[in-house]
C-alpha cells in the first residue's frame, strides 16, 4: 500500500533507486497527478511512471539517465528508445512504454514548451508500423518479446494439487494449519493469491445450494463487481479446520483469514503467501507453480468432477468461457498424448 | 544505377560468397548484406523478440533478393534503393532462380522472401518513409502486383515450384525393426539411438526439437512420469510432452550409459535430466548433430531392410498410426499440429494393409456399424 500512496503524500517508494533528477521527478509527479485526475488507477500510473524513468535511462548513457525534459525535447531520441531498447523487454512493457510516452507528451509536454500534437505525429513517423487493419489502428509496432521469458511449469492435475496441499500442511509448527488452508484455497478455488490474502472471515458464508447442500462461499471483488464464489470441498474443509484452530470454542472469528504468525492481527502479505506456496511445491517434489497453473489444475479437477466448461467458469469467477478453454488447453494435449500412448501400447 | 545511401548509414559492402552446402547438412550462420541499414533492421527484429533462426532466415532471404536484383539490374543494389525501384523490387521478390543459376526455388522459399521484404518495409518504415514519400508497405504491394498475373478480381504469383511434402511413412512393424537395428550399436550409442528414435516415433516430435532438448527441460514428476518440454515450430512457448514408461526408461538408460562412457573417456560433460546441458550427445560429449541423425537413420533403414527415410518419416508414421485408431483432432492435439489441415494433407497416409485388416475383421469392431439391438433400443414398429 505504501507504493500506491506515492502520489498522495509525495513520498517516493523507490527510496533513491532509479530516481531521476529533481526536475524530472517534479515532472513525473505532475504527470501522475494529471493521470489520477483523468481517473486512471494508481497501479497504471505507477507502471507508466516507472516506464518513463526507463525511457530516461534508455536515452542517457549507462548509469546516467537523461533528464526527462531533455529526453522529450528530442523526440527522435525517445523514438529510438522505443524502437530498440538496450535491455530485452516484454511486448506488454513495450506497449506500456509507448502509452506512457504519448500520455506524457500530452499532459506534461506543454509545460516543457512542446507542442503535443506535432510531437505525437513525429513520434508516429519514427516508429515501425505495418498497414493498419482498421480505422482505429495505426499499425504501430513496439519493441518487446511476445512470448513469456520464464520457464513454464508442469501441467498439474487433481492429484498434484492434493500433493501440494498435503505438503503445505506437513511443514509443522503453529502455521501448518494456516499454510494448508492457504494452499487449499489457492489450489481448489477460483481465488487468486491477492484475493486469498485479503479474505476475511466475514467474507465467508455457508449457503444453502439449490440441491439442498450447504456449501461454503467466499465474497470477493473482481473487475469492480462483488462476486460470491463457491469453495469446493478440499478448500472448504481446510478453511473449517483453520476456523477450529483459530477459535476452538466454536465461535465466529473475525478479521483476516490468513494472518502472520508474529502479529495476530496482521494479514499475511502477498509475498509471504507466495513463499508458502513455493515451499509446499518444493516439498511435494514439484517446481514452483504459478497462480495460472494452479487455476488450470483446478479447472481440470472441476471438469473431472463432472462440471461443464460454463460451470467451471462460474466456480472460478472468470468472465469468459474461452478462458476456461485456454486454461485446459495443455491438459487437452496431455490427455490426447495419453490416449495415443494407450493405443500404441495396446 | 547509382548507389544511394541514407543519412547516417554506411555504404553497402560486398556480400560474402555463399558457402557450398550439402543436402541434409544444416546451413552455417546465415550470411547477408552487412550494411548499417540491414544491421538496424536486424536489431529491431531482435528487439521485437524474433527467434535467432527467424532472424537468420530473413537475413538470408534479403541477401537472396539483393542478389537477384543485382543480377537483373546488372549493377549492385542496396536495400533502400531497391525500394525506390518498384519494378525491380517486384521482379527480385518473385525471381525463382536459385543461386547456382539453374535450379528453381520452391514457392515456400519465395513466400518467406516476401515475408522478409514486408518485414523490412514495416520495421524500417521510419527510414524508408522520407525516402519514398509514402508508406513502404504500399510500395511492396505495387511491386508485387506489377510482377503478378492478373486473375479475376485479384493477382496471382506464378513463380516457384510447389513445395514437396509427404513421403514414405514406415509402418509400425518397420519402426520396430528400425529401433531394433539402431539399438544394436555398441557402447552408449545403442541406448541413445533407441531412446531418441523411440521418442520420435512415439510422440511424433520434430527431430530438431528433440535433438536440441536441454536437461533443464526434462522434469520427473512425483508420480514418476517424465515430461519433456520441446521447442514448438512457430511458437515461443514450449510443448509439454509426457513420455511413455518405456521411453522414459530408455532415456534414463541412455543417460546412465553415456555417463559411464564419459567417465571412461575422461570427459567432463554428463547427461543429467533436470539440470542444464545437452541431452543428446556424440562420443566427444558435444551435442549430437542433425547430420549424424540422418546418417544413423539411413544406416538403420538399410540394416532393418526398409526403404530409406528421413527423421520426419517417423512423424508421418506417428500421425498415420494414431489416425487409424483415434479421431483426427485428438491426433493433432497429441502431435502438436495446429488444426487438422496439414495433418490431413501431408502426414496421414492410410495403408492398404490396415484398410483390409479392418474390412476383413468382425463387423462389430468397426466404427458405428454395430447393428445389434441394445436393451435401451426401443422398437420402431411393432408387428402383430
Amino acid at each position: 500500500m505504501r507504493q500506491l500512496s506515492f502520489f498522495v503524500d509525495g513520498e517516493s517508494s523507490s527510496e533513491g533507486r532509479g530516481r531521476l533528477d529533481a526536475e524530472s521527478e517534479r515532472l513525473l509527479r505532475a504527470f501522475g497527478e494529471g493521470r489520477l485526475h483523468e481517473g486512471a488507477s494508481r497501479r497504471s500510473v505507477l507502471r507508466e511512471t516507472s516506464q518513463l524513468r526507463s525511457i530516461a535511462r534508455e536515452c542517457g548513457s549507462p548509469g546516467r539517465p537523461l533528464p526527462l525534459a531533455a529526453a522529450f525535447g528530442d523526440v527522435a531520441l525517445v523514438g529510438r528508445a522505443l524502437r530498440e531498447p538496450r535491455a530485452p523487454i516484454s511486448r506488454s512493457t513495450g506497449r506500456t512504454r509507448l502509452r506512457a510516452t504519448q500520455r506524457f507528451l500530452r499532459i506534461v509536454g506543454p509545460r516543457i514548451g512542446r507542442d503535443a500534437a506535432s510531437d505525437l505525429a513525429a513520434l508516429d513517423a519514427l516508429l515501425p508500423a505495418r498497414p493498419a487493419s482498421c480505422w482505429h489502428s495505426t499499425g504501430t509496432l513496439v519493441a518487446g518479446e511476445a512470448g513469456r521469458r520464464r520457464r513454464r511449469g508442469p501441467t498439474l492435475d487433481g492429484a498434484d494439487l492434493r500433493r501440494i496441499v498435503d505438503a503445505a500442511g506437513n511443514g509443522g509448527g503453529a502455521s501448518a494449519v494456516r499454510d494448508r488452508a492457504l494452499a487449499a484455497v489457492l489450489c481448489f478455488s477460483g481465488l487468486r493469491i491477492e484475493e486469498a490474502v485479503a479474505l476475511r472471515w466475514e467474507d465467508l458464508e455457508t449457503r444453502l445450494t439449490p440441491t439442498g447442500y450447504y456449501g461454503l462461499t467466499a465474497a470477493i471483488e473482481r473487475r469492480g463487481r462483488q462476486l460470491r464464489l463457491p469453495l469446493p470441498g478440499p478448500s472448504a474443509d481446510a478453511l473449517e479446520a483453520l476456523r477450529e484452530s483459530v477459535d476452538p470454542a466454536g465461535g465466529e472469528p473475525s478479521g483476516g483469514v490468513f494472518r502472520t504468525s508474529r502479529g495476530q492481527d496482521r494479514p499475511l502479505g502477498y509475498r509471504a503467501a507466495r513463499n508458502v506456496l513455493v515451499e509446499a511445491c518444493r516439498r511435494a517434489g514439484l517446481p514452483p507453480a504459478e497462480s495460472s497453473e494452479l487455476r488450470a489444475g483446478c479447472a481440470h479437477w472441476l471438469r473431472a468432477q463432472g462440471l461443464s466448461e460454463h460451470e467451471v467458469r462460474s466456480v472460478l469467477g472468470l468472465a469468459r468461457v474461452r478462458s476456461v478453454d485456454r486454461l485446459l488447453a495443455r491438459h487437452g494435449a496431455l490427455d490426447a498424448q495419453r490416449r495415443v500412448r494407450e493405443q500404441f501400447a495396446g | 544505377m547509382a548507389q544511394l545511401t541514407l543519412a547516417g548509414f554506411e555504404r553497402l559492402v560486398a556480400p560474402p560468397p555463399r558457402a557450398n552446402r550439402r543436402r541434409g547438412v544444416p546451413r552455417s550462420p546465415a550470411r547477408g548484406p552487412d550494411d548499417e541499414f540491414t544491421r538496424a533492421y536486424l536489431r529491431r527484429l531482435a528487439a521485437r523478440g524474433a527467434a535467432p533462426k527467424g532472424i537468420a532466415a530473413y537475413r538470408y532471404q534479403l541477401c537472396a533478393v539483393l542478389r537477384a536484383a543485382s543480377r537483373l539490374a546488372r549493377v549492385r543494389v542496396a536495400l533502400p534503393e531497391l525500394f525506390r525501384d518498384e519494378a525491380l523490387l517486384g521482379r527480385a521478390i518473385v525471381d525463382d532462380v536459385a543461386a547456382d543459376g539453374r535450379a528453381k526455388l520452391s514457392r515456400w522459399t519465395l513466400a518467406q522472401r516476401r515475408s522478409a521484404v514486408r518485414s523490412v518495409a514495416s520495421m524500417m518504415r521510419p527510414e524508408l518513409l522520407p525516402l519514398l514519400g509514402e508508406e513502404p508497405g504500399r510500395v511492396v504491394d505495387r511491386a508485387l502486383r506489377g510482377a503478378a498475373e492478373r486473375v479475376g478480381a485479384g493477382y496471382r504469383l506464378t513463380g516457384g515450384t510447389p513445395r514437396r511434402r509427404g513421403g514414405f511413412a514406415p509402418s509400425r512393424d518397420q519402426v520396430a525393426a528400425l529401433l531394433v537395428a539402431v539399438g544394436r550399436a555398441p557402447g552408449y550409442e545403442g541406448p541413445r539411438n533407441r531412446a531418441f528414435l523411440g521418442i520420435l516415433a512415439g510422440t511424433g516430435s520434430r527431430v530438431n526439437a528433440l535433438r536440441l532438448l536441454d536437461g533443464a527441460d526434462c522434469l520427473v514428476l512425483p508420480n514418476g512420469r517424465l515430461r519433456v518440454y520441446l521447442h514448438e515450430k512457430g511458437k515461443s512457448e514450449r510443448r509439454e510432452v509426457e513420455l511413455s514408461a518405456e521411453a522414459a526408461r530408455d532415456l534414463q538408460a541412455y543417460a546412465q550409459a553415456f555417463n559411464r562412457h564419459a567417465a571412461a573417456r575422461g570427459c567432463t560433460g554428463r547427461v543429467r535430466l533436470g539440470e542444464p546441458g545437452a541431452v543428446w550427445r556424440n562420443a566427444d560429449g558435444r551435442r549430437w548433430g542433425y547430420g549424424a541423425v540422418v546418417e544413423l537413420l539411413r544406416a538403420g533403414c538399410v540394416a532393418a531392410g526398409i526403404p530409406p527415410c528421413g527423421p520426419h518419416a517417423l512423424r508421418r508414421a506417428f500421425a498415420t498410426e494414431a489416425a487409424s485408431r483415434l479421431p483426427r483432432h485428438v491426433v493433432a492435439q497429441a502431435g502438436g499440429w495446429q488444426g487438422i489441415e496439414r495433418l490431413d494433407e501431408h502426414y496421414v497416409q492410410p495403408r492398404d494393409a490396415t484398410i483390409w485388416e479392418k474390412l476383413s475383421g468382425p463387423r462389430d469392431q468397426a466404427h458405428g456399424t454395430d447393428d445389434r439391438a441394445r436393451p435401451t433400443d426401443a422398437p420402431v414398429v411393432v408387428l402383430r
